[in-house]
């Protein structure tokens, strides 16, 4: 009886302090969820999951869970590149991955991901939209790159990044050509021709609490608590492709090089997990 | 491409305007040819279903200069309110909303930072109480691997990396960064010095605009 009523405190105290709550457990040098602050959660990645798509992915980090599908279709290029295709990654965030979503047109934080994606693809330059040319200024491909999240545990973004990116290296697209005389492409059965992707960049998200102890990949529950997070991406050669810094207080160049750090780690980490779930 | 008329560490010139519009508060902040206006209405009623017990709301709309509010105006506004979230005591104000809204003047480049300080200063102007002040400055990494401070459109649009920083006055250290683009660990602490001290510059610039409007 006793013991009961001791168990129920902890998630008394934990709905009504959360940050008290979180805390307590970081003086002890460890999470609510039993990790240690330097600790990833447990990732999987599994490649051409969706044989309906062009090029699918699923990745779980820990409880969080995304999936990618790529469909291709075939467009009329911008006036001013003739030559370059289109890249349109959207996410979308329904109320079946977490209770805090609703339903109906995306919302911020989908709207949000979504352009950081795109920011991440057009900045870095991960593919030479070239590449995707049928026939100059009349026909390229378009690669519509669709997540949907699954299961909402936090760090979104890093699942995210790794599913499209995971997604686009086994991109399968038909052989296309154009045809003069009947002003239509033709493309073949077979899907062979695959995209050579110029960089490989993994995102690495880190949540500052209190402004001091850095948490490598939060979960909702730490997210919601600490509202400071920075996020890294790096490419292969260790070359940055994006820091974002939102919220919370002001940090230091220290935390950043921290961060970098630990971004560095992991993405070996990251790629080792995706070149053996080939 | 002409060459900028301006040193690389050379911001271009501020000039504030506040009470632009008859609101609680309201500020057009320029860095040389582009302009926001920010407009704050609060502490004011707010809607049962976003109402928050122990402190204010705070919600930002940002209307681009043409056409319709996009994916990049939602981030925008994401990032606008998570800087002034930090700043704002909105625990003085529960049960309550403090609206901002930011409409691009003009477009020249570096908006998102041009936001954040007509933000500051709108919300100065409202005598919301704040625990610190943002000023956001922004720069980039050109082909050459040069540095320029507050770039303009043209510079943006053959820009190797670019980086938008806000700082908190007080203490100086980073509240937001967005860096996007290719670029290395010391470019990026290059551009992280270069911005802070350009920041300081800007927090003097509106100093010594409110002594100008006191007195």
């Amino acid at each position: 009886m006793v013991k009961n009523s001791l168990a129920f405190e902890a998630e008394t105290f934990r709905k009504i302090q959360p940050q008290e709550y979180l805390r307590r457990f970081i003086q002890g040098n460890i999470r609510p969820d039993g990790r240690s602050l330097s600790q990833f959660r447990p990732t999987t990645v599994n490649q051409s999951c969706i044989t309906t798509t062009n090029g699918s992915s699923m990745v779980r980090i820990g409880n969080t869970t995304v999936v990618c599908g790529i469909k291709a279709e075939v467009a009329t290029p911008k006036f001013n590149s003739p030559l370059e295709g289109y890249l349109v990654p959207n996410i979308d965030l329904s109320p079946i991955c977490s209770p805090k979503f609703k339903p109906g047109p995306p919302g911020e934080l989908a709207q949000v991901l979504s352009e950081n994606l795109n920011n991440l693809l057009k900045s870095a330059s991960v593919l030479d939209l070239t590449s995707l040319c049928i026939k100059e200024g009349i026909a390229v491909w378009v690669l519509y790159i669709d997540l949907v999240c699954v299961n909402y545990d936090g760090n979104i973004y890093d699942a995210s990044v790794i599913g499209m990116i995971t997604a686009l290296t086994n991109v399968k697209l038909p052989e296309a050509t154009f045809e003069e005389s009947s002003g239509l492409v033709k493309a073949t059965e077979e899907l062979s021709v695959t995209l050579k992707l110029q960089r490989i960049p993994y995102s690495v998200t880190v949540a500052l609490f209190d402004g001091q102890h850095l948490l490598v990949d939060p979960t909702e529950v730490e997210e919601s608590i600490t509202s400071e997070q920075i996020t890294i991406v790096f490419d292969e050669v260790g070359q940055l492709c994006s820091i974002w810094k939102v919220g919370g207080l002001p940090s230091s160049p220290e935390h950043l090089k921290q961060c970098m750090n630990i971004a560095r780690e992991r993405y070996k980490q990251i790629s080792m997990i995706v070149k053996s779930s080939i | 491409m002409a060459s900028r008329k301006r040193p690389p560490s050379k911001i271009r010139t501020i000039s504030i305007e506040p009470n632009y519009v008859n609101r609680d508060g309201s500020a057009l902040f320029k860095f040389g040819d582009s302009a926001v206006v920010c407009s704050v209405n609060g502490p004011t009623e707010v809607k049962l279903r976003d109402e928050k017990v122990d402190k204010a709301t705070i919600d930002v709309i940002f209307k681009p200069l043409v056409g319709l509010p996009g994916t990049k105006d939602k981030t925008h506004e994401y990032i606008i309110r998570s800087t002034v979230e930090s700043v704002i005591k909105s625990n003085l104000y529960p049960r309550t909303l403090i609206q901002i809204v930011c409409q691009v003047m003009m477009d020249d480049g570096n908006i998102l930072a041009t936001a954040i300080n007509a933000t500051t200063y709108a919300l100065m102007n409202a005598g919301v109480e704040m625990k610190d002040i943002a000023v956001a400055v922004a720069c980039i990494v050109n082909k050459d691997g040069n540095i320029l401070i507050d770039p303009e459109l043209r510079e943006i649009e053959k820009a190797q990396s670019y980086h938008t920083f806000a700082f908190s006055k007080t203490s100086f250290g980073l509240l937001f960064c967005e860096s996007t683009g290719l670029f290395t660990e010391e470019q990026y602490f290059e551009c992280y010095a270069i911005c802070k001290i350009a920041a300081q510059e800007i927090i003097d610039k509106i100093r010594m605009k409110i002594q100008l409007d006191l007195t």
